[in-house]
């Protein structure tokens, strides 16, 4: 099982000036996008190292990218504070939504695309709406005390982590939301694909898998550095695992039950700033300040 | 030609007939005519000016018709037409430059190329032209020749032809010359020949005018004048001869090896610098065959005009030579060898000491025999020998560092030398390069038995005086410098003085910190007989300063604004500062955390009485705690756990759920597939601001609407009374609009108006029942006194006199005494009743006021006094409250028009009462509907139950 996870590294793509801040895999894991501090957003073949398109029109960092569930769309959130709306073959930004009152850290479709759900600086959580032509936020959630680093979603759920330590679900469904407060600064927060658990990376260096249904903390998982970047953590595509990024440039791979070490290996020169998984098969994307992104398999 | 006169029809006419000279002359006429020439001919009144072509020149104002300018000025018959401009970014328009040209026609044009200088054909020497004219030329020859065939047809073989046949005119061009050409030719010029006098030819003059040179320089008496003439005739035949001018100039012929333009010479007027650097060039290569001529004759003659002692007597003798210089012209060896002959034969005659020509110095000059120019001679400055060529920044020495590194004690060396060595080396590397190259070596040789200095074994007190000995020598600032690990974000925030992100202020608590104020909070926690003194609190009793300095800042704290920096802090660096401005943080944070739960700051009462702890504040302490006990060995906290809450373990304590109600907007619920949890209820159900619970505290609401209850119930009996005293006109005519929108249910404008709400729901705030009611009697009675006027303008006349007031008076009075039997609290009443006053005397059938005024008449003053006591108590209220209640007014419409319809027959507190009987009724209808809801809403805890549950008669 340990050896099924994606520690050789398969291809480096190189072309960002600057710092990588983000990569996704898109909905069917054949191309990755990734976006960075040249606030260039880069679409790439991860199987073949190739640069596909590069799209320009961000004015200054590019912090977080989301692919639409059809791929022909995806948005782009940055320092800038605007969200952008592109078009994936043509290049174009189809709109600007009127983002946040300062950063936004942090951007998600909804499940079926029609709503894209951002976090920022600004301590909120907004909602644009895709589908009509207005730019404003059909929804501005201003729950927490801090930045809201990262976001994810379910149906009918939007789950955020904040800086300010906890983890909120906003369910829309029910009309109601539950925070849970971790006690440590929120740095990344993800689901397991059972949507049972929520991973959140805190920055004590540790990550912690919670149980959505009770808030309870089930493992913890530590053995990294995260102290001061932001950086992603996420699931294998079995769930067996859980795949940290470290400060040191190190990928860790944890046992998700007994929570120990399965395996680590140097892949950055320097801070690893994303990771992504691919949905179906063993694969790994990361990016890092160094500039490069980076395809592992095993 | 004719072969008999008196045969006519044998005449045979060859050629053109010449013809009649009248008819010639009339027909040139009529073409001059029309040509205009003949314009003198003609009175100047009947003169038109014509142009070349015989085409009239002016038109319309002239001889009328609008036409003027078509026929042969301008292009269109619209006259001028404007050009449309167009340029757009894939095709720009290209600039046009408007000429004079574009604007004139052709006589113009011609006109204006005619004061143009050019060459005439004749003329064109070189030109195209030269041979267009005679190509011209023999076209005409050839049209001639043709007349003369037809003339002469017999003839035609006589014309001699290369090419039988017709020959194209392009093909056969006459040669041509121009009449300079010709002339030059005439004159005995051949083509490639230069122009000009023979004499000028390069070579001979030189010859000559060296000789000349020579003979003036070396027969300086009168033997040199028959000298010179006889010489100069034997070489001028051979001259002639050989040297033809050439029309080639001078710099074709050189390569060109300088940089300066063509044709350029440098030296034209300062040859002898050429010489000097021919000479220079030449050097090298060839010094023994090739001499130059002697320069100093020549050059004299060039210039500076013609000297006494150059007079050769030819007259042209080009003295400003432009020319190839002929100095430039080397001799050949036996014209050398003739001309030292001659100067052999000539009497010696002191030579002019122009021996080193070229390198040193200039012709005519001497080279000094000593050099009296001395070159001043600056020694290099001397490096000092400790000079290290990298510059060095020295930073301040950290003052505070360099004290409390103190130094460590005198250690004697080790008896072994090695040892020594090795650990003045070490310590000086160490020194140099940071602890991290001692940490390093410690790792690595911690098998080694030499290195066990650094591990404190035999010699390591000497290495660590050696250290320090060379920490102080470099100076310890670079060194700390350097030793500083890179500042994360964590630490820069540190030092910036913000609070670190982790949660917990203490884990950034140096250890030594930890443990003092893990003391502390043993005493302060452990002895609870200890009486509730000050000495008790002291979190750092075994430093005073800092002591005084925690006081200050916990009075700082509570005191707020601006921290002020303490007196004794001031020698502590600012790292120190912060560090410990957090540490009395986190020390104030657990003091406050204790005494807040007592209620009390007396912590000796409070650890007294050991079962008052209770609730958040044990709490919090027990946290605090809990949270050092996280950081530090079990073994180190002694804390007796008995006197806290029973603590769950680390992990447990943190994920906290807390949940509460949020409402998601109808158009995200829309977008995300989901029906809204919140359909059909107007008002969002938001956690209270702290404001509203302020308001809804005050203790006159459920005095109130205990009231309202209260006197409803009577004012429904009063309002039955009132209607059946009223006159039925009235009634007909004005209770039916208002049953028609009372009977509506309150259900069907949710149907009708819900999506309105809903859209407006997120702005709208929960209804507060004095707020509510305010703005709503503030609103009805505005809307009913404008709805009364227009009615009344229409159907009553102008407003009552002055009797009517009296008893609208009393009808107030009246009814404050019906619905609250005396109690003058409706408040509700308090907005209305100025505006009403001055309103009220028009609406009030005289019936009615009739019917009002005996019964009531006593009490009215009584009443109002008191009830004035209260509108200015309320009044503030409500309008504190009614501020942000926009939209409660609007929603209010239906409330005012049920109410002003009613307010119409009665009077103004009966339409308070009606308004209070709806509201009642809504109420009603909400509490039914929240009892569907119920599971919704029991979420809202006793905190938000006042609001739900409370009437809120705005609200439909």
């Amino acid at each position: 099982m340990a050896d099924q996870l994606p520690r050789r590294e398969a291809v480096v793509l190189r072309g960002h000036e600057g710092p990588v801040l983000a990569v996704r895999f898109n909905s069917d894991g054949n191309y990755c996008i990734s976006c960075g501090r040249d606030r260039v957003l880069c679409l790439w073949n991860p199987q073949k190292g190739l640069r596909i398109k590069s799209y320009n029109a961000h004015a200054r960092e590019v912090r977080d990218v989301a692919v639409v569930a059809d791929n022909s769309k995806f948005c782009s959130c940055g320092a800038d504070r605007q969200l952008f709306y592109w078009d994936v073959p043509t290049g174009r930004v189809i709109r600007k939504f009127r983002g946040h009152d300062s950063e936004v850290n942090t951007v998600k479709f909804s499940e079926n695309s029609t709503v894209i759900v951002s976090g920022g600086y600004d301590r909120s959580v907004r909602a644009f709406d895709c589908r009509s032509h207005s730019i404003e936020p059909i929804q501005v959630i201003e729950a927490f005390s801090d930045s809201v680093t990262s976001l994810c979603m379910t149906r009918t759920e939007i789950i955020a982590g904040s800086v300010d330590g906890s983890i909120r679900t906003f369910d829309i469904r029910a009309g109601r939301y539950c925070s849970d407060d971790l006690g440590h600064p929120i740095n990344s927060v993800t689901l397991s694909h059972d949507g049972k658990c929520t991973l959140a990376g805190c920055l004590d260096s540790t990550l912690r898998l919670i149980d959505r249904e009770t808030g309870d903390l089930l493992q913890e998982y530590k053995g990294h550095i995260n102290k001061s970047y932001k950086t992603d953590s996420c699931l294998t595509n079995t769930d067996a695992h859980v795949v940290g990024s470290s400060e040191d440039g190190r990928i860790y791979y944890w046992d998700l039950v007994d929570s120990s070490v399965v395996s680590s290996f140097k892949a950055h020169a320097s801070a690893v700033t994303s990771i992504a998984y691919h949905k179906t098969e063993p694969m790994l994307v990361t990016s890092s300040i160094d500039g490069t992104v980076r395809v592992w398999t095993p | 030609m004719g072969r008999g006169d008196d045969d006519g029809s044998a005449l045979v006419v060859y050629g053109t007939p010449l013809e009649n000279s009248d008819e010639l002359s009339a027909r040139k006429r009529a073409k001059a005519l029309d040509k205009g020439t003949l314009r003198q001919q003609q009175p100047v009144w009947k003169q038109d000016a014509r142009d070349s072509e015989g085409r009239r020149r002016f038109h319309g104002a002239f001889t009328g018709g609008f036409s003027a300018g078509y026929f042969n000025t301008v292009g269109s018959k619209d006259g001028w037409e404007p050009k449309t401009f167009k340029s757009s970014r894939g095709s720009r328009a290209d600039m046009r430059q408007h000429s004079a040209y574009d604007y004139m026609d052709d006589e113009e044009r011609r006109e204006m190329d005619s004061k143009q200088i050019g060459t005439a054909q004749e003329f064109d020497t070189f030109g195209f032209t030269a041979a267009e004219y005679a190509r011209r030329e023999a076209t005409q020859e050839t049209n001639r020749y043709a007349l003369f065939l037809v003339i002469f047809p017999q003839d035609l073989r006589s014309r001699p032809a290369v090419i039988p046949g017709f020959v194209p005119d392009e093909i056969i061009v006459p040669p041509t010359d121009s009449i300079g050409v010709k002339l030059l030719r005439k004159m005995g010029w051949r083509h490639g020949r230069g122009i000009g006098p023979k004499h000028i030819a390069a070579s001979s003059e030189v010859k000559r005018e060296g000789r000349k040179a020579m003979l003036a320089l070396a027969s300086a008496g009168s033997s040199s004048q028959d000298a010179g003439p006889s010489l100069e005739d034997s070489e001028t035949a051979e001259e002639q001869l050989d040297l033809p001018p050439t029309s080639v100039p001078d710099f074709v012929r050189k390569i060109k090896d300088n940089v300066h333009g063509l044709g350029f010479d440098p030296f034209q007027s300062a040859p002898e610098f050429r010489h000097a650097k021919d000479y220079r060039l030449d050097d090298d290569k060839d010094k023994v065959k090739r001499r130059t001529l002697r320069p100093n004759a020549v050059t004299m003659s060039k210039g500076f005009g013609i000297g006494a002692l150059e007079e050769m007597g030819d007259e042209d003798e080009d003295v400003y030579a432009t020319g190839p210089h002929p100095e430039m012209m080397v001799l050949e060896d036996e014209e050398l060898e003739r001309l030292e002959k001659i100067e052999k034969k000539a009497p010696p005659r002191p030579r002019l000491p122009t021996v080193a020509v070229g390198k040193d110095a200039l012709p005519g000059f001497k080279l000094a025999s000593e050099n009296t120019y001395q070159a001043e001679w600056f020694h290099p400055p001397v490096v000092p020998p400790d000079y290290v060529p990298v510059h060095k920044f020295v930073a301040a020495l950290d003052l505070s560092q360099s004290q409390s590194d103190n130094a460590p004690l005198e250690a004697p060396q080790p008896e072994d030398k090695t040892l020594v060595k090795l650990i003045d080396g070490m310590a000086i590397l160490v020194a140099r390069s940071g602890t991290q190259l001692e940490a390093l070596s410690k790792e690595k040789n911690k098998e080694n038995p030499l290195f066990q200095f650094l591990f404190g074994g035999p010699g390591g007190d000497y290495y660590t005086r050696r250290l320090w000995e060379e920490r102080s020598k470099r100076g310890l600032q670079i060194q700390s410098n350097r030793d500083r690990p890179k500042l994360g974000a964590s630490e820069r925030g540190q030092a910036l003085g913000e609070m670190p992100l982790q949660k917990s202020a203490l884990p950034a608590i140096p250890a030594e910190d930890r443990a003092r104020l893990q003391a502390t909070l043993n005493n302060t926690f452990m002895k609870p007989s200890a009486e509730p003194t000050k000495t008790n609190r002291l979190p750092f009793e075994d430093d005073p300063a800092k002591q005084a300095r925690y006081e200050q800042f916990v009075k700082d704290k509570y005191t707020g604004g601006l921290r002020k920096m303490n007196k004794g802090a001031q020698q502590l660096t600012e790292a120190q500062r912060a560090q410990e401005i957090l540490e009395f943080e986190a020390v104030a944070h657990a003091a406050r955390g204790t005494v807040s739960s007592s209620g009390a700051n007396l912590l000796g009462k409070l650890a007294a009485s050991s079962d008052r702890f209770t609730s958040g504040g044990v709490e919090q302490a027990g946290k605090f705690v809990k949270s050092i006990e996280e950081q530090q060995s079990p073994n180190q906290l002694s804390v007796p756990s008995t006197n806290y809450a029973p603590q769950p373990s680390t992990s447990l304590s943190y994920p906290r759920r807390t949940e509460e109600p949020w409402r998601p907007l109808p158009l995200l619920c829309k977008r995300f597939d989901v029906l809204d949890p919140y359909t059909g209820q107007s008002s969002l159900a938001k956690p209270k601001s702290r404001i509203e619970s302020l308001t809804l505290a005050t203790p006159s609401e459920s005095l109130f609407s205990s009231k309202i209850t209260e006197a409803l119930g009577s004012a429904a009996k009063d309002e039955e009374v009132q209607r059946e005293s009223t006159p039925p006109v009235d009634e007909g005519e004005q209770q039916e609009p208002e049953e028609k929108i009372a009977e509506k249910p309150v259900d069907l404008y949710k149907a009708i108006f819900s999506d309105d709400e809903e859209e407006e729901a997120p702005s709208q705030p929960v209804k507060n029942v004095d707020a509510a009611n305010a703005a709503l009697t503030r609103l009805v009675a505005d809307d009913f006194l404008e709805s009364l006027g227009k009615e009344l303008g229409l159907a009553v006349p102008p407003p009552m006199p002055v009797p009517v007031k009296a008893p609208e008076d009393s009808s107030k009075g009246q009814t404050t005494q019906d619905t609250s039997g005396g109690q003058p609290e409706d408040i509700s009443k308090g907005q209305t009743t100025e505006d009403t006053s001055s309103g009220q005397p028009q609406d009030i059938p005289k019936g009615h006021i009739k019917f009002v005024k005996p019964s009531r008449k006593g009490e009215e003053p009584k009443a109002d006094i008191q009830k004035e006591r209260d509108e200015k108590a309320q009044a503030k209220d409500a309008q504190y409250t009614s501020e942000p209640e926009d939209h409660a007014t609007t929603k209010d419409d239906k409330d005012q028009r049920r109410s002003r319809d009613k307010r119409k027959d009665k009077s103004r507190d009966r339409r308070e009462e009606s308004s209070k009987e709806r509201s009642k009724r809504k109420r009603r209808e909400r509490k039914e509907r929240h009892k569907r809801h119920k599971s919704k809403r029991r979420r809202t805890s006793s905190s938000t139950s006042s609001s739900s549950s409370s009437p809120s008669p705005s609200c439909s």
